[in-house]
């Protein structure tokens, strides 16, 4: 699986997107270009487990990129790009699902677990059911889970992601994964 | 929730994470020994946590690389067109002056209907509603560069971003009634209760049109380019249902 957020080595390195941003900043088209598509599968991918819904997916992705770049000149180059452009990803998800009617995300919900024959030979019942259990959870449940187990963060990186202490990401994530089995559980999940 | 000892249920996260070291996973095996309710957690989480980390990414939509580079980009030579327009008035009236003198010379021929047709494409149509951008790409020999359609705070704006080195006169169109022309940018002429708007572009710049639309009104506005009285190219763009 692809980790590009995967936990930053104990010895500082450069950003991988450093530059890329800098040239963004003077305008440079392919720089751009080369950020977007770099990070519009992975921040795609997270949208769309935290709402189950592509449509909605979609446009947050493209939300995020619009303010990213619009609020670069903010942008902390001491802080890792991915780190802040994901805060941004998942905040405008969070708000998504706010402003969501709560029929549509029940109307909606289960979309994405629709297994194609070629899905149900390759995976088991629970990797099947697992979306619609995470959509049981609360939104920051789930945002825990998405971003540790879907995206592939490390703790130190939630934890820039959502402002929080490394502690207070184990004690979220834990509460959230146990949550998690439980509503498996009750599917007869596991 | 678990009743387990918190301190085996942390060991037992940790484990999950791949956190522990060689003396911590012994202590947790020798507790799992002797704790069943710990072992089967463990293994349930386990299976989970495999299961969702082999769930298939899967592939954003195909316009939305191209979308999003078209829209940030016209965004940003807008914020250089505004700071520079800011800083020197005069050549923003300068810049309207010329384009109205240039487009009554032409007679606007670019309202015409009756050259080369070329069937509308609709770029963006299956673009996000809610504040997504719109936007398409022009490369035609005569003429470079993007038009988006972004969200306002009561309304949309069209920005248009081109470079020619010829004159190209540029056209929206747009249903009049379903779409108010709030505030045109200096340069646009046209007819905006008949939905008929208009610049002549020479040159590398930036020209903004806000447009209010109608309670629950949608439409599309299509764009028009023609040079030498000649239709080069034209396509559309749809306006989502109710702007904020």
């Amino acid at each position: 699986m692809d980790q590009p957020f995967a936990a930053p080595p104990v010895l500082p390195s450069r950003d991988p997107d450093a530059a890329l941003v800098r040239e963004c900043r003077c305008g440079k088209r392919r720089a751009l270009d080369e950020l977007v598509g770099r990070y519009q599968r992975p921040l795609f991918n997270a949208a769309l487990r935290i709402l189950n819904h592509r449509d909605d997916a979609r446009d947050v992705t493209q939300t995020v990129f619009m303010k990213a770049f619009e609020r670069l000149d903010h942008y902390d180059p001491n802080q890792r790009f991915f780190s802040w452009i994901y805060r941004i990803a998942v905040n405008e998800s969070l708000n998504c699902l706010a402003a969501r009617r709560p029929q549509v995300a029940l109307a909606e919900d289960l979309v994405l677990d629709q297994p194609t024959p070629e899905d149900a030979c390759e995976h088991d019942q629970l990797e099947h059911g697992l979306q619609s259990a995470l959509m049981l959870l609360n939104a920051d449940q789930r945002t825990l889970v998405v971003l540790k187990h879907v995206m592939g963060c490390s703790y130190e990186a939630i934890g820039t992601i959502l402002e929080v202490p490394v502690s207070t990401v184990k004690s979220r994530l834990y509460s959230a994964r146990e949550a998690l089995r439980e509503v498996c559980a009750a599917r007869g999940l596991l | 929730m678990s009743a387990l000892d918190p301190r085996v249920l942390a060991l037992i996260h940790a484990d999950i994470d791949g956190e522990l070291d060689g003396a911590d996973r012994a202590g947790l095996e020798s507790r799992l020994a002797v704790l069943p309710e710990a072992r089967v957690l463990r293994d349930d989480l386990r299976r989970m946590s495999r299961a969702l980390e082999r769930i298939p990414q899967q592939d954003p939509p195909s316009e939305l690389r191209a979308g999003v580079v078209a829209a940030v980009h016209a965004g940003a030579q807008w914020a250089t067109a505004r700071g520079r327009t800011r800083r020197r008035p005069a050549l923003q009236l300068g810049f309207a002056l010329a384009a109205g003198i240039a487009l009554a010379a032409i007679g606007m021929t670019w309202l015409r209907t009756d050259g080369p047709g070329i069937d509308a494409t609709d770029v963006v149509g299956t673009m996000g509603q809610r504040m997504a951008p719109h936007a398409i790409e022009v490369a035609l020999p005569q003429i470079q560069g993007t038009v988006a359609l972004r969200a306002g705070a009561d309304g949309w704006i069209v920005e248009l971003a081109l470079a020619s080195d010829q004159a190209v006169e540029v056209g929206l169109r747009y249903d009049g009634g379903s779409l108010r022309l709030v505030e045109p940018a200096p340069g646009i002429t046209g007819d905006p209760a008949q939905g008929r708007l208009g610049f002549v572009n020479r040159g590398k710049g930036l020209v903004t049109a806000y447009l209010q639309p109608e309670r629950g009104a949608k439409g599309a506005i299509r764009v028009e380019f023609h040079a030498s009285g000649r239709l080069l190219h034209e396509a559309t763009i749809q306006v989502p249902v109710a702007a904020r």
